[in-house]
């Protein structure tokens, strides 16, 4: 029995298509999230004694673990948030320690996977790309220049060594809508100017020095296994340093690319090191033909990899749950 | 310097017909026709010397080949690399996880019964389109009862084609199309100019006036109808591009690759779908791949269009060109079919000069 981990309310069409190749294949399947244990008054529990250890869900059965997310707070929480009474100084300092509470739940119910496949292991998924990138650079792996600073100064001393420098979040890049604006947690290339603007000293921020780009390499990982696809985003201004801002009208073209062996290898050791059996790499290649990493993320997209370079990555992740849920 | 090779971008592929060629830009969607010289020059430069190989034309010719390069290269169908080694073929296999990908129901004279053994297959089978046609009469009831049962299925979409009759219940359709999302669309077809009061800004009711009171309506060959997208592509290079895990049900019930075609593989009161669609026998069409069919396979859109096995220029032979079709990849000219000639006896086979009148 395979078990899907996923945030039940977020629609994900590549997600759809594994199901797909699951039934093709007649696995057998359940679900899991987040919702199962913090909504709809359904009771749990996790017990540990001196003696036994149990649950009150059984997870023998399962033996092989999808993890494609678990829960969302905004979306899944927020009928607890929301009856919290309190001054405000107090609710930002009591919802981050709820947040707390729950990652720590979390690690518990997670802890039931132990015996299974987990593909990957959700201990592995927390984003920390600072961490990432210093050990790339351990394994010899080329990194941009990163700085996290608070510094007006050292920042304008580092925008003065690399000329265009990019600001990103170091945890996990996304956007929500507040009112009639979106608040983002993006790549974004950082200008003179706006450093001016900024106080001596401002809210500690992760930047990258830019890194001039032949392609953009987006390599989807499973198993050892590269599916590389090469992103020409130098075509288009528009998706010069990120090509996540989409040019509807005219998207980048992405290929198939084949990664130079020795890029390969090191991101094998890096995915290891990790302990990550799946994620999605980002690279750069130069003009120069050197090949920067960037970051790695473990439960993103793969559809537009597998779609765009026919890879059928849906029917692959398919087949790894099947061969190690039987 | 070192050498630079020309590439097309993987997903931009060239398609060589008799006498033109196509590149067929499957990530915009896009077809574009090139001479057959150029299609070859683009394939033997792709990992070679590109400013070398242009050299091998004679001086007027490499002007002309030198343009369409800045021309490729201006649209984005291809790029200069001194890598080329690193930048692969697509991979052009094709696979999908259903028994059945789309179905057509002519489900006007069927029974709850018989709705009930189509809904089941349609689930074992793993199908995710189905098309509902009515042609006569709308029965909303049917429609219904037919989507209460899908609710166990992973159908993605279902459409529907019905007439535009007097006694139609518009409110009720637009009150299916809310209760079942999974009825994405609802055709509405014989709209009379003037005999509607009926309007909906509802974007999954779309009236046309078109009659479709007949399957032999079906079956038209025509370049709006191309689709240039990776999976048309890859599946029609061994599979046929309109026959492939399609299941018919037709109006008495018989179980059929398509509703236009004669052959029946037995009827739904005696016959197991399950079983019938798992026979060679069912799945013989399946593999009428273009490279098969006559006049197609040297045809230059074969790998993006459609395929009618239903009304073909020779109703003898079961690998000859559709008799919808009106293009000479030959010459390179498109002509209306119905009065082309050489398929007046066709046309009289399948007794299409009632409804060519109208």
């Amino acid at each position: 029995m395979i078990l899907i981990c996923k945030k039940y309310k977020e629609k994900n069409e590549s997600y759809e298509e594994v199901i797909d190749w699951l039934l093709y294949k007649n696995a057998l399947f359940e679900f899991l999230s987040g919702e199962d244990y913090y909504e709809d008054g359904k009771d749990w529990s996790l017990e540990l004694n001196n003696t036994i250890e149990k649950s009150s869900r059984d997870f023998t059965k399962y033996k092989s673990i999808w993890f494609q997310g678990f829960l969302k707070h905004k979306s899944h929480l927020s009928s607890i948030f929301d009856t919290i009474e309190c001054t405000n100084n107090n609710l930002a300092e009591l919802r981050w320690r709820l947040g707390q509470e729950i990652s720590k739940t979390n690690t518990q119910i997670f802890h039931n996977f132990k015996n299974a496949y987990q593909l990957p292991n959700p201990k592995s998924t927390k984003v920390d790309k600072f961490s990432n990138l210093r050990l790339a650079k351990d394994i010899g792996l080329e990194i941009p220049p990163s700085i996290i600073t608070n510094s007006k100064k050292d920042l304008k001393t580092f925008f003065g060594k690399h000329d265009e420098i990019i600001t990103k979040p170091l945890y996990e890049t996304l956007s929500f809508k507040e009112k009639n604006n979106f608040i983002s947690f993006k790549t974004d290339k950082i200008e003179g100017l706006e450093i001016d603007n900024l106080p001596d000293t401002f809210f500690p921020s992760f930047f990258q020095g830019y890194v001039e780009k032949d392609i953009e390499l987006r390599v989807f990982y499973l198993e050892e296994k590269f599916y590389p696809m090469a992103i020409f985003s130098q075509l288009d201004p528009k998706t010069k340093t990120d090509f996540r801002n989409y040019n509807e009208q005219n998207p980048n073209r992405k290929v198939p690319y084949i990664l130079p062996n020795e890029i390969e290898e090191k991101l094998t050791i890096l995915m290891k090191e990790l302990d990550l059996n799946t994620g999605s790499i980002d690279l750069i290649k130069t003009p120069d033909k050197r090949y920067v990493f960037l970051e790695i993320n473990p439960t993103g997209q793969f559809g537009f990899t597998s779609k765009a370079c026919n890879y059928y990555l849906e029917d692959e992740i398919a087949k790894t749950l099947v061969e190690h849920g039987e | 310097m070192s050498k630079k090779s020309f590439k097309l971008f993987a997903n931009c592929i060239v398609v060589k017909g008799a006498s033109l060629a196509t590149i067929c830009d499957l990530h915009r969607g896009k077809i574009y026709s090139i001479p057959l010289p150029l299609a070859e020059f683009l394939e033997k430069t792709k990992n070679g010397d590109t400013l070398e190989d242009v050299k091998e034309f004679s001086l007027e010719d490499q002007e002309t080949v030198t343009e369409y390069l800045q021309y490729l290269e201006q649209n984005e169908l291809g790029f200069w690399t001194d890598e080329p080694e690193k930048f692969p073929d697509l991979n052009l296999q094709w696979k999908s996880p259903e028994h059945i990908n789309n179905a057509i129901i002519e489900i006007e004279k069927l029974d709850d019964d018989d709705l009930r053994k189509i809904t089941t297959a349609l689930a074992n089978l793993l199908c995710k389109f189905v098309e509902i046609r009515f042609y006569e009469t709308a029965d909303l009831e049917k429609l219904a009862f037919f989507a209460e049962n899908c609710r166990s299925s992973v159908i993605r979409s279902i459409t529907v084609f019905l007439p535009l009759t007097s006694d139609i219940n518009t409110e009720e359709i637009e009150n299916l199309s809310i209760k079942y999302p999974r009825i994405v669309l609802f055709i509405l077809h014989s709209v009379q100019e003037k005999g509607t009061s009926f309007k909906t800004d509802n974007p999954k009711i779309k009236l046309v006036s078109r009659t479709i009171d007949h399957r032999n309506h079906c079956g038209i060959i025509d370049p709006k109808l191309f689709s240039i997208k990776i999976p048309v592509f890859t599946e029609s290079l061994n599979h046929n591009s309109c026959l492939n895990k399609k299941l018919s049900v037709d109006i008495d019930g018989n179980i059929k690759n398509c509703p236009s075609m004669l052959k029946s593989f037995g009827n739904l009161k005696t016959h197991s779908i399950e079983e019938v669609v798992k026979s060679n026998d069912f799945q013989k069409v399946w593999g009428i791949n273009k490279e098969k069919i006559d006049t197609c396979k040297d045809c230059e859109y074969r790998h993006v269009c459609t395929d009618c096995r239903a009304y073909v220029e020779n109703p003898d032979d079961q690998f000859s060109k559709p008799l919808k079709c009106g293009y000479n990849p030959y010459t390179n000219k498109w002509e209306e079919w119905s009065t082309n000639p050489l398929k007046q006896k066709a046309i009289k086979f399948y007794s299409f000069e009632e409804f060519l009148k109208n």
